[in-house]
């Protein structure tokens, strides 16, 4: 009898419990097909463990098998249905190309663990992105409730108080935001419209000037994501990955990651080309100039490899070398910024006025491609001015500052910001006539 | 197998319940069933109807599903009836060069001046793909015909063809042609009776690099039409890149620099001077796609909008003293609503709420939510700028499964409302295939399209599940062109396809050639012409006044995505039995009335010639 029991329950589990997935592995990267044929080997020794079917999950999930994914999820679901973790990661799989199915989803998982604010968030965008703006203010809400300092929460109050026309609401929530999260793109773009909007040409320009240069991404904590993505193994995910780290300022575990991937594929120039750019963030030009040397080696072709080289030889005073570089890449192309400008601290530094100058005059004509090279093209403009005025050239050196006084302008500088160049430049002119 | 359903289900116009895998298993709500049983439903599967339980969660309610639902449009494909016969070929499956996969522009205009329109598909090239990558030239012939006229035409070049567009250079009275390529451009002037000239070199605008979409314009009201070329990305040809687990595919622009866009002033018709440097457009180096020029700002100017590539948009506003300044960030033009740079393909154009602005349409990347930049209206000259309701106009959710590419509004069914087709097909490989086509290795990238139907209050219905053929057809599509093909009064749609045949859909949505009043299908063409320039007036905007309802409709080119041309303007009337008056708004800001035409008209207008 008893055995007879045990079978009708076998036949029963037998009859709910879902199929394994089968992805297609046969392109993907050995490393990924081992890390996915693992999960797939526990889930079919274990298949009414729920932890088994999740852990399968993410890991497709981790590699974009979405399909399998969001199935293996079910199931995960369908063994432990008050475990939030799995109807959240369901709705994060659905959410990019089936908004209403991931609202729903979020719906439950909120229910489910009504304190996680990231499910909050995700819910409130979703409901966005199907027209629902009343729904999702009320999620925003209440994420920006759970976690005062949750820019993203600030962020979408702003963003959906502006489309309300709420135009003093909204810039308080982003004025918020921008205090929690000043170097993201979303949100000073944002900030802008709500200035501009209020009438604040200036200060709208400005901003709206800056967020060109930004990382576009506002990342939010969402450590049971984080759990999927660092499941990934395939070579693309450790650079994805390291450069999330670079944009959030995490520069060590940036380069964590780009270690890991080079102990796993040594000839991986890319893995070397972004660790020297991580280096040369981390001010330290001798590791940068020796993993963009590596870059090179392996591929002599890399985009932006040579720049970088340059830019750290220099910065390690290796000047000769640095100058050889820059001068390599400006004969491919001509009109890079950052090469004119290393060309033209070259040129100074040897004190070669003359190509200092037309260095920095091909630099102005090219004009500033983001905040950082202008920033640096001002500075060397300023010093050149002063040293040219200090010799008496008083049109040369108001030359200088005519063209930062454009450059600013073409940044969208506002009257207060350009008044000191303005003056400078009045005395120049004065001292050139007098 | 799930999206199999899920997307037979979209086509058959029901929804899927968003929680039937917590269920165990699928389950379907008919599309019509009303929100609150939609509701109840999502909420009986985790066991918690609305009211019930401790949270203080709001019920997910039903989504927005735009509009109601849509009445049947109906568009049939009658590609061979029309003697078309051209293919686009790269010959590139399985090798994976990001070229390959960005292609298949087309241009349509009247090249022969017969009043018919003709075609022009740039192709891969010969040194690419062989024979079967020629760029070819169709003439019509009566009753939308056409005969592959390429040999003798002049216009069969070997380059690896991206798009073209079409204006009038010299105004001399017929239109030229400019086609981009990967590689250097080539400009084609009309010598007369389908012959065309290369004045490449004499034109000045040998351009290398990778051009995308280009549009003529007049940008200083000089009355000789100006160019904007459009740029992508500085591509290496060994550059490999890998999804999903390492499988290999075609690079994304993100691999790559972006290369800066190109704009030349047209020197008295006798030569175009590069002024991008000076013009402010060289500044930035982003992944150009599609492109438009109109006045955006309201002050009598055409300012350029730019679709990038996985970088912002940008709206180049025309500060009248031969520069730009990209406002695209400011006016909130330069990102989705939730502040990020999307990957912009093609970009439609038009008043869709009636409030006689302009507003604009991108499509996107799977994944990504198509966008429609509401205008918000403002003062001439000092817009509010726009705001992303692609949601709330019912045009987000519809679009996230494809990729879109060419797209346009255009009055399908003639009601006088905007309606709006975007025509899809993959850059990587879909994580479900949709075609059954087992042998074609595109059959991953290819995808259906989508036929949008406004209401012209801003919000539109998905008709694509009852357009007939056009919805339906699975292909890599990448132009798409309205134009009234045999001059019956409603509008077909041409689509250009990559690695496919193109294909002419024909509107049989209003029966019959020529809809007597009171069908509800009425419909007027219009000329708007500037004789003194002795072309059409590119940039004018039209008000056709219908049963007192202003109907804004533009002269521009022909745009979308790699597409150009030149067609005259349709304008739906409903039931209404013709225009009471016209008010054209011509470039620089005059502004002349003329008289109204009854429905089945053909209509010039002549510049100096109204009130």
């Amino acid at each position: 009898m008893r055995s007879f029991a045990a079978l009708l329950g076998f036949i029963a589990a037998a009859a709910s419990a879902a199929e394994l997935p089968s992805p297609d592995l046969t392109a993907v990267e050995p490393r990924v097909r081992a890390a996915i044929e693992k999960e797939l080997a526990s889930a079919a020794r274990e298949p009414d463990s729920p932890s088994t079917w999740g852990r399968l999950a993410m890991t497709l999930h981790a590699h974009q098998f979405d399909d399998e994914a969001a199935a293996a999820y079910s199931e995960a679901s369908r063994l432990a249905p008050g475990d939030f973790r799995w109807t959240y990661l369901q709705a994060n799989v659905e959410e990019a190309s089936d908004p209403a199915a991931a609202a729903a989803l979020y719906g439950q998982a909120v229910e489910l663990d009504p304190s996680y604010a990231p499910a909050r968030i995700r819910l409130a965008s979703s409901l966005e992105k199907i027209g629902l703006a009343a729904d999702a203010d009320v999620h925003y809400q209440q994420a920006a409730r759970l976690e005062p300092d949750n820019a993203v929460a600030h962020l979408g109050l702003g963003r959906l108080a502006l489309v309300r026309g709420d135009v003093d609401q909204a810039t308080r929530h982003l004025e918020r935001a921008y205090e929690l999260s000043p170097e993201t793109q979303a949100v000073v773009a944002m900030l802008s419209r709500a200035r501009h909007r209020a009438g604040d040409s200036d200060g709208a320009r400005r901003l709206a000037q800056a967020a060109r240069d930004l990382p576009p991404l506002l990342h939010q904590r969402d450590p049971r994501r984080a759990e999927v993505d660092l499941l990934a193994v395939d070579s693309e995910s450790f650079l994805r990955r390291s450069k999330t780290y670079r944009e959030t300022g995490q520069l060590q575990a940036s380069l964590g990651e780009l270690r890991r991937l080079i102990e796993l594929e040594p000839g991986n120039a890319q893995a070397h080309f972004a660790a020297a750019g991580v280096h040369d963030r981390m001010n330290r030009p001798r590791e940068a100039v020796a993993a963009a040397r590596r870059a090179l080696e392996l591929d002599p072709d890399l985009a932006g490899g040579r720049a970088v080289l340059a830019g750290a030889l220099f910065k390690l005073g290796q000047f000769g070398e640095a100058a050889a570089e820059a001068e390599r890449v400006l004969a491919q192309d001509p009109a890079d910024i950052h090469m004119l400008l290393v060309t033209t601290m070259l040129a100074m530094r040897e004190n070669d006025v003359a190509r200092a100058l037309e260095r920095l005059d091909r630099a102005a004509g090219v004009g500033a491609s983001d905040t950082r090279m202008r920033e640096l093209m001002i500075q060397l403009q300023l010093e050149l001015a002063d040293a040219l005025g200090g010799a008496g050239l008083y049109d040369d050196a108001a030359r200088r500052i005519e063209q930062v006084v454009e450059t600013l302008e073409r940044a969208g500088a506002g009257d207060s910001e350009l008044q000191p160049y303005r003056s400078r430049l009045a005395r120049y002119r004065e001292r050139a006539r007098g | 197998m799930i999206l199999c359903v899920r997307e037979w289900c979209r086509r058959a116009g029901c929804r899927p319940d968003p929680g039937w895998r917590v269920g165990g298993g699928p389950a379907w709500w008919p599309r019509l069933l009303p929100p609150s049983v939609l509701m109840v439903a999502v909420g009986t599967t985790v066991g918690c109807a609305p009211g019930e339980g401790a949270s203080d969660t709001p019920s997910v309610p039903s989504p927005s599903t735009g509009a109601e639902p849509a009445p049947s449009v109906r568009f049939v494909d009658v590609t061979a009836e029309t003697g078309l016969d051209f293919v686009h070929a790269t010959g590139s499956a399985g090798t994976f060069p990001m070229p390959a996969i960005m292609g298949g522009g087309v241009a349509v205009f009247d090249a022969d001046g017969d009043g018919l329109l003709d075609l022009y598909f740039p192709n891969a090239g010969r040194e690419i793909a062989g024979e079967a990558g020629r760029n070819r030239f169709y003439l019509q012939r009566p009753r939308g015909r056409f005969v592959d006229a390429t040999a003798g035409s002049g216009l069969d070049n070997p380059g690896y063809g991206m798009g073209a567009a079409v204006g009038d250079i010299d105004n001399d009275g017929d239109l030229d042609l400019y086609v981009t390529n990967l590689g250097a451009d080539v400009l084609y002037r009309n010598e007369g009776g389908g012959r065309f000239a290369g004045v490449t070199e004499e034109f000045g605008v040998a351009t290398s690099g990778w051009s995308t979409s280009a549009v003529f314009f007049d940008a200083d009201l000089d009355g000789w039409l100006d160019l904007y070329v459009a740029h992508y990305v500085q591509w290496h040809e060994a550059r490999e890149c890998q999804v999903q687990g390492g499988r290999v595919d075609y690079c994304g622009p993100q691999q790559f620099e972006g290369e800066a866009d190109v704009f030349y002033r047209n020197d008295g018709g006798r030569r175009f001077v590069d002024r991008s440097r000076e013009a402010g457009v060289s500044l930035i180096e982003d992944a150009g796609l599609g492109v438009v020029a109109a006045d955006l700002d309201a002050d009598g100017l055409a300012d350029v909008y730019v679709a990038n590539d996985a970088d912002p948009n940008q709206l180049w506003i025309n500060r009248a003293d031969g520069m730009f300044e990209d406002d695209a960030v400011l006016l909130g033009a330069a990102y989705n609503r939730f502040g990020v740079g999307e990957a912009g393909m093609g970009i439609a154009l038009g008043d869709i709420d009636g409030d006689r602005d302009l507003d604009l349409f991108l499509s996107h990347l799977i994944e990504e939510t198509n966008t429609l930049y509401v205008n918000l209206g403002g003062t001439p000259g000092a817009t509010d700028g726009f705001e992303d309701r692609a949601a709330e106009a019912g045009l987000a959710a519809p679009s996230t499964p494809y990729t879109g590419f060419g797209t346009a509004f255009f009055d399908a069914d003639n009601d006088g409302d905007l309606d709006l087709a975007v025509v899809n097909g993959a850059v990587k490989r879909r994580p479900e295939v949709l075609s059954e086509r087992d042998d074609w290795f595109w059959s991953g990238y290819a995808e259906p399209n989508l036929l949008m139907l406004g209401d012209g209050a801003g919000v539109f219905a998905d008709a694509s599940g009852v357009s007939g053929d056009f919805g339906t057809a699975l292909d890599v599509s990448r132009g798409l062109v309205p134009f009234d093909l045999e001059g019956d009064g409603d509008l077909d749609l041409l689509v250009s396809n990559l690695e496919g045949s193109a294909r002419i859909y024909r509107n049989e949505t209003i029966a019959g050639p020529a809809p007597a009043a009171g069908t509800g299908a009425g419909w007027v063409r219009l000329r708007v012409i500037d004789p003194e320039l002795r072309r059409t007036a590119l940039g004018a905007s039209v008000v056709a006044w219908v049963d007192g309802r202003p109907l804004r409709r533009l002269v521009l080119p022909l745009g979308g995505y790699l597409t150009g041309g030149e067609a005259p303007l349709h304008i739906g009337l409903g039931d209404a039995t013709s225009v009471e008056r016209f008010e054209v708004t011509w470039p620089g800001g005059a502004v002349e009335e003329f008289d109204g035409a009854t429905t089945g008209s053909e209509v010039t207008l002549f510049r100096g010639e109204g009130r």
